[in-house]
């Protein structure tokens, strides 16, 4: 615990630059929007300003972006590897302090700082032009669905970045395309399979297409049209991010010096 | 054996001879630790180790448990002895193998000394 | 405190360590000593826990080095002949790091510092590449661990530094702690390594005490070239004559011993020379 800690606190003083950098530019958009959005709202009515939706941009793009980043000087570079290496403290210690600094502390911390901004701006705004906007609801479903997500998808980025020496991002989201048209193949060929009394030649047959009566008429395994989806949400919440954390933990396990001779 | 060609144990011995002799560790007194001597010479203190029970050995330095190290009552007189040992055993016979071979005698050696002498006092 | 048996190390096809023995003692000064490409930083990594044997044992301060428990890096505290220092405070950096090494002394940190003459209020990024090294080490023997692993320690530093440098492993040696300092500045720590490791040809060759050696081996310098035969095992020309290694008549008839001729006498005739210390090399 005590380790976990203190690599929590050194991650914190190696990114909070960074940290300051981000919040700056949300801040920035935050007033600058408003502000010409009230300015020319004094001429005529313009769209609403919506917190709600401005936050997925920065916590997707930008976590992801960290996430993908944060192992690589510790395990990529020749000098920074040293250091990790040779740090005394368990490799899953230093796993789960990846973790949580990446997959909880940063949602957390953004959605509580883009309430805090829009916060500031409406005040400013109320202050100023005599009209505000609704602030940013932290705890509205949207957002902690939005938040549960990317905890669940950090995991890949956190894999991304153990995995690959280098443009960690771009290879892991490239990977992540890959991955999905392969998916969609096997889906597709999964689909042909599966309702194959609907497709009776190569184009599909009949083309009464009306909701959930075309799993129940057609589907050979009834079982999955009522199992499929738990199946799918138990596999989505419960099983993808423990899987690449584990995948993770053992390339940082077996992380050996590049250098030598 | 060669003078120089010492090992590196007794060539650190010589020095803290030169130490006692030049009254730097007066007798009976206190002297530096095993591992401050280390540090000033820049040696290995296992080798300032073995340096020290040479000494120890010898008598010229002695141990007092839990204080330190101590020059021996009679340190320089006892170094003095030895280190006359080693001039008549070591140095002497090559001094003398030399001036056969130059063809001095004692005699050009005494005059010499004499001169020497003068010059200094 | 370290024992490798049968160690064996190869990057690809090419093996660099063949079944490669080693064992080392607490309270020493080892000096590994090595030729170019002979792995002495690779050995040094396998020791360290940064590489992983292929075969053989291997027991750092009782542990499997591979498996990098953090009970034994407590104990290591390596510094490499390259390194990278974050670009923060010297305050911020034993804020971050000592704690990982639960004997870290700060009084004893100041001292070598103080020795050393680093400005603590600097920045680590304003130091030179030699005050970097000095303040690692400082930082090291300060954690008080039981191994210090250095690679050419004095490599980037001043001649007054080297001297520095020289002081204080000698006084943070004690009977608890051992360094291993790998190097091929052998005349910056002559009178400062002892015992000798020479690794070559992916064995440990020599390992013993100087003691050691020069009961078994004499050093001599002279002016002519001694005549082949007469128990001479190497000669090497050097400035003003000529160093000559033999067999020694006796254990008691020591003499001064030249690191670097010895070096080159060991090397140069493995299974001879190296061969008489074979019992030394446990």
């Amino acid at each position: 615990m005590k380790n976990i800690y203190y690599l929590l606190r050194e991650e914190y003083y190696g990114q909070r630059k960074k940290a300051i950098v981000l919040g700056a530019v949300i801040f920035g958009i935050f007033f600058l929007s408003r502000f010409v959005q009230e300015f020319v709202g004094r001429f005529g009515g313009v769209g609403q300003f919506d917190y709600q939706e401005s936050i997925g941009g920065y916590l997707y793009v930008a976590g992801f972006i960290f996430t993908s980043m944060c192992l690589a000087r510790s395990m990529h570079t020749r000098l920074g590897q040293h250091n990790w290496l040779m740090m005394p403290v368990f490799a899953h210690e230093k796993l789960i302090a990846k973790i949580i600094a990446y997959s909880l502390i940063y949602p957390v911390g953004l959605i509580l700082f883009t309430f805090l901004s829009s916060a500031l701006t409406e005040g400013f705004m109320a202050l100023f032009w005599h009209h505000a906007v609704p602030l940013f609801r932290p705890f509205d479903r949207s957002v902690l669905l939005m938040g549960a997500h990317y905890f669940v998808l950090s995991s890949l980025f956190l894999m991304g970045a153990a995995y690959f020496k280098s443009a960690h991002f771009i290879k892991t989201v490239l990977s992540l395309l890959a991955f999905a048209v392969s998916l969609g193949l096997v889906a597709g060929l999964l689909v042909r399979f599966v309702y194959r009394d609907y497709y009776t030649s190569m184009v599909a047959g009949t083309f009464h297409i009306n909701g959930e009566d075309i799993l129940l008429q057609y589907c050979r395994f009834p079982w999955l049209s009522r199992w499929g989806e738990p199946l799918g949400k138990f596999l989505y919440w419960g099983v993808l991010s423990p899987f690449f954390w584990a995948v993770t933990y053992f390339r940082i396990k077996e992380a050996e010096a590049k250098d030598a001779v | 054996m060669q003078y120089e060609n010492r090992p590196i144990y007794m060539q650190i011995a010589d020095y803290l001879y030169e130490m006692i002799l030049s009254g730097g560790w007066p007798d009976g007194e206190r002297i530096p630790s095993i591992r401050e001597m280390a540090v000033q010479m820049e040696v290995n203190p296992n080798t300032m180790t073995r340096t020290y029970g040479l000494l120890q050995d010898q008598g010229v330095i002695y141990n007092k448990r839990g204080i330190g190290y101590f020059a021996s009552a009679e340190a320089r007189a006892m170094t003095l002895r030895l280190k006359r040992e080693e001039f008549i055993h070591g140095e002497l016979p090559e001094m003398f193998k030399k001036m056969d071979a130059l063809g001095m005698g004692p005699r050009d050696i005494a005059e010499l000394y004499d001169k020497y002498k003068g010059e200094k006092s | 405190m370290i024992t490798l048996d049968n160690l064996t190390f190869r990057y690809g096809k090419k093996p660099l360590f063949d079944k490669l023995r080693l064992n080392l003692e607490e309270g020493n000064i080892y000096g590994l000593l090595g030729m170019n490409g002979a792995g002495k930083t690779t050995l040094l990594k396998v020791i360290s826990g940064q590489l992983y044997r292929r075969e053989g044992d291997a027991d750092v301060l009782g542990f499997d080095p591979g498996r990098r428990h953090p009970d034994m890096l407590r104990e290591i505290f390596y510094l490499p002949e390259e390194f990278a220092l974050p670009r923060i405070t010297v305050e911020l950096y034993l804020k971050l790091y000592s704690p990982f090494y639960p004997r870290f002394s700060r009084e004893e940190f100041e001292g070598y510092c103080a020795t050393f003459q680093l400005d603590l209020t600097q920045k680590l990024s304003e130091y030179s590449f030699g005050q970097k090294k000095k303040f690692l080490l400082a930082f090291g023997l300060a954690s008080q661990t039981r191994l210090l692993i250095l690679d050419e320690p004095t490599n980037g530093l001043d001649i007054p530094s080297k001297s520095q440098f020289r002081k204080t492993v000698a006084s943070a040696m004690t009977p608890e702690r051992s360094f291993l300092i790998s190097t091929h500045q052998v005349r910056d720590m002559e009178n400062l390594i002892d015992p000798l490791v020479i690794l070559h040809q992916g064995k440990v060759i020599l390992n013993s005490s100087l003691e050691g050696v020069s009961r078994k081996i004499r050093m001599e310098k002279t002016l002519a070239e001694p005549a082949p035969g007469s128990g001479i095992l190497y000669t090497e020309k050097v400035p003003g004559g000529y160093y000559a290694i033999g067999k020694t008549s006796s254990p008691e008839e020591e003499s001064a011993l030249d690191l670097e001729v010895l070096f080159n006498g060991v090397v140069s005739d493995p299974a001879g020379i190296g061969g008489l210390f074979k019992e030394d090399r446990a």
